[in-house]
């Protein structure tokens, strides 16, 4: 708007100047010729006044002759040159060259110097003046429509881009977010090469665009995926980055926290003075938390985090150690555990042996009392040493030794070393198997073991009068639809009226020397293994025990394990 | 740096334009409670963030010290407890910072409209931190009767309750950070369950001291532990209220059934 304002007025200056000038140099044209006529005139006059023509010069009245059409010449004698006047030149003459002419006066002296003829021209404007100024007139207006018809049409076209170029941008915005390539509607006028400019132009940006979102979702994969919680917060206390561990191990919601401040994220107090020592210029804190209930054990690092810019902010990792610290406490419990159940039979030995010595060897019966209890413990620490043995190598998966037998055959031993203190305690003992015999593809000392270890587990923990049942059956392989299909399994249970326990120590029962209540061992004479054992083996046999149980009610095994030795 | 955050907030554009939920990054402009109020001046938003930050450490220490009762009481750790108990005396002495931070600003800068809904709910909800503080030494205490008798066994619904309301308590000073109303409603309305709890634990402690002569001494700890409990969950409702207030100025106080 305002370079077209700038514009008309230069061309008005422009116009204006061009058309003074022009109309000043036609006009001193047309008064060159009119000097020219002029003296062309006053040489005829002079010729007729010589020619006497006129009568006396002296008597002529001023007169008009008309010479071409358009000027009109009127001469005078005047005797006396200071007294010359023009007031006899007649009124259509004056007033025509006061309308649209001017005057010229031009004197010429006659031959008698006394007299001299002055001759006074009115010279109407000329044609060619006026032709000028309606010249200019006309191309100025033309100039003005034209350039009005410009704008209007230049108007009209921007409109028509606009408009055209209005859904394009949308166009484009709806796409680039979707992620596509973005394509404009073909057109042929002038707008047709914008849009390919602006295709190529959008390609690059989209590919760009893309490539920085694919590095953003892998970082934000990784960081997500990481079990580490990691946060990062600025100089300012605010929070960059919280990732999804983060919030899990810390139990936070996961609200936006980007850009806000820490403390409303994270109100941990161990966590936030970390941060604050931290950035107070310490470089590097590590700590061990406990958070809820039950705890999980969680060890947090703060360390100075270097920005680009500015004062550093602080980068906090925290990793989950539950898993450590349970598996921690389980060792220590072993060792614990294994070292009390060894040393218990040792000192019994170890009392009657100092029995004997002071004195108790020479009364024949009494000594061989205290021999037959050594005997005893020994064998109970043999026992248990044997089973840590057997232990370590289940759990190691030693050499097993796979042949086909007989589950109903094999299982009558086990029953045998049970049946004793079943009697003794008056508890019935029920099995149940099949008739037809049922052979099994797998090790039959593993097999007998865990037999065994499940009997003597289940009388050991009846009270008298209850009953232990065990059923031994096979389980076809039942292939239901849309499941997969099961291998045939050989089913193992064993059940008991007897304590029971609670659902908590039901988790740990297969763990070594783990025993429900701590001084239940002395009067069971258990080492605490049995269970540890059965699962190792029952493991590396490729089946599975499971253990069910109510407090006071009884507990119930299950073991299964396939019938034909898994392909390996 | 001018790159950077536009990096940023591209990012974060494009995190919250696919409605990705992995993304935790979404765009929140800072902090919805120290948003600027027109005309307010540069001393009273300094002294504002200043006691709110204080407010949300206090808050944070308040958490830490129900988890840790909480964990005391399942555990019987005296250790734990006593620890608890000792962290009260740093709560107290914070309240009254807070508060009297809380008064100089009312009677410095004479705040008015929102700015004054800040400053009252924030004295509000330091008031209600100190008392949840109390009431969590209280539970602690308990945990020192409850050793004497370890055999009694501390009734599971419990601790089923302590941590509702150890949840009622994070929730609504969630709802306080986020300015977030229906989480502070959500906070209101589980309050019902916790006196629902609280009255079926009492109702077990009851059946306990009936079996058992021995157990009236640790019941009766059970007892003003489940009621310590229960007055936790009054106050984490009293801070959602507080937070409803501050955001829309209604007072919902002894009327939750219309306030909806």
């Amino acid at each position: 708007m305002k370079r077209i304002l700038v514009l008309s007025l230069c061309w008005l200056a422009v116009s204006v100047f061009a058309g003074v000038f022009g109309a000043r140099y036609i006009h001193s044209i047309d008064t060159q010729k009119a000097e020219l006529q002029i003296e062309r005139d006053a040489v005829t006059l002079k010729q007729i006044v010589a020619s006497g023509d006129w009568g006396n010069p002296l008597d002529i009245d001023p007169k008009w002759k008309t010479i071409e059409s358009d000027l009109e010449v009127a001469a005078i004698l005047v005797q006396n040159p200071s007294q010359s006047s023009g007031t006899a030149i007649p009124q259509t003459a004056w007033s025509l060259a006061a309308s649209n002419g001017r005057r010229l006066i031009h004197s010429v002296p006659l031959e008698n110097q006394a007299q001299l003829l002055q001759v006074t021209k009115v010279i109407a404007d000329s044609v060619l003046l006026r032709g000028w100024w309606f010249a200019w007139l006309g191309l100025n207006v033309a100039a003005i429509i034209l350039a009005v018809l410009g704008v209007r049409a230049v108007r009209k076209e921007s409109l028509h881009y606009k408009l055209q170029l209005q859904p394009w941008v949308e166009i484009t915005e709806t796409q680039v977010h979707a992620g596509t390539e973005t394509l404009l509607p073909k057109t042929s006028d002038a707008t047709g090469s914008v849009a390919t400019a602006m295709q190529r132009v959008g390609k690059y940006v989209n590919r760009a665009f893309l490539e920085q979102k694919a590095a953003n979702a892998r970082g934000e994969l990784v960081l997500g995926n990481l079990r580490e919680g990691v946060l990062a917060v600025d100089a300012e206390g605010r929070v960059l980055l919280a990732n999804l561990s983060f919030c899990k191990l810390l139990n936070l919601h996961q609200e936006p926290s980007l850009l806000r401040p820490m403390l409303e994220v994270v109100r941990i107090p161990a966590i936030s003075s970390m941060v604050k020592t931290v950035m107070q210029g310490q470089k590097t804190l590590e700590q061990d938390i406990e958070l809820g209930n039950p705890p999980t054990y969680l060890t947090v690092t703060a360390s100075s985090l270097p920005m680009r810019k500015g004062k550093p902010g602080v980068l906090v990792t925290v990793r989950d150690e539950t898993m450590v610290k349970r598996v921690e406490l389980i060792r220590r419990e072993f060792v614990a555990n294994a070292s009390h159940e060894l040393k218990t039979p040792l000192a019994a030995i170890r009392a009657y042996a100092e029995s004997l010595q002071l004195g108790a060897i020479d009364n024949r019966e009494t000594a061989l009392a205290f021999v037959n209890n050594i005997i005893t413990q020994s064998d109970r620490l043999n026992n248990l040493v044997q089973g840590m043995l057997q232990l370590s190598r289940a759990e190691v998966g030693g050499a097993l030794n796979y042949q086909e037998f007989d589950a109903i055959e094999a299982l009558k031993p086990c029953l045998g070393g049970s049946e004793a203190l079943a009697s003794q305690k008056g508890i019935k003992l029920v099995v149940e198997t099949p008739d037809a015999p049922l052979i099994l593809e797998s090790d039959k000392d593993s097999f007998q073991t865990i037999a065994s270890n499940l009997f003597s587990n289940a009388t050991r923990y009846t009270d008298e009068g209850g009953t232990v049942f065990v059923r031994l059956f096979e389980r076809a392989s039942d292939a239901k639809e849309g499941e997969a299909s099961t291998e045939p399994q050989v089913i193992l249970e064993v059940e008991d009226t007897g304590v029971g326990m609670k659902q908590e120590d039901l988790e740990r029962v297969f763990e070594r020397f783990f025993r429900v209540q701590r001084d239940r061992s002395a009067d069971t004479g258990g080492t605490g293994l049995g269970l540890s054992m059965v699962k190792h083996l029952v493991q590396a046999l490729d089946g599975s025990v499971v253990a069910t149980s109510e407090l006071g009610e009884g507990s119930k095994f299950v073991v299964s394990l396939p019938v034909k030795r898994k392909a390996s | 740096m001018s790159q950077n955050s536009f990096s940023e907030k591209l990012q974060v554009s494009v995190g919250s334009s696919n409605g990705n939920g992995a993304s935790s990054l979404n765009w929140l402009p800072t902090s919805g409670f120290l948003q600027e109020s027109q005309g307010m001046s540069l001393h009273l938003k300094q002294d504002l963030e200043e006691a709110y930050h204080r407010l949300l450490e206090l808050s944070g220490k308040v958490e830490d010290m129900i988890s840790k009762a909480i964990r005391s009481l399942a555990s019987r750790d005296t250790v734990l407890a006593n620890e608890v108990i000792a962290q009260d005396a740093v709560v107290d002495k914070v309240e009254v910072r807070i508060e009297e931070e809380c008064l100089k600003m009312l009677a410095l800068h004479q705040p008015v409209a929102a700015d004054l809904r800040r400053v009252t709910t924030m004295m509000k909800i330091n008031n209600d931190l100190e008392h949840i503080a109390d009431l969590t030494c209280n539970v602690a205490e308990r945990v020192n009767d409850l050793v004497q008798s370890p055999a009694f066994p501390i009734p599971e619904l419990l601790t089923q309750m302590a941590e509702e309301a150890t949840s009622m308590v994070r929730e609504s000073l969630n709802a306080f950070v986020n300015l977030d109303i229906d989480r502070a409603y959500s906070v209101i309305k589980s309050d019902d369950n916790v006196d629902q709890l609280n009255v079926e634990v009492i109702g077990q402690l009851h059946a306990l001291m009936n079996e058992n002569e021995n157990w009236i001494p640790p019941a009766v700890s059970c007892f003003s532990a489940s009621r310590s409990l229960e007055q936790i969950a009054d106050h984490a409702v009293n801070v959602a209220e507080d937070v409803i207030y501050m955001v829309n100025g209604v007072i919902v106080r002894h009327r939750h059934g219309q306030a909806e």
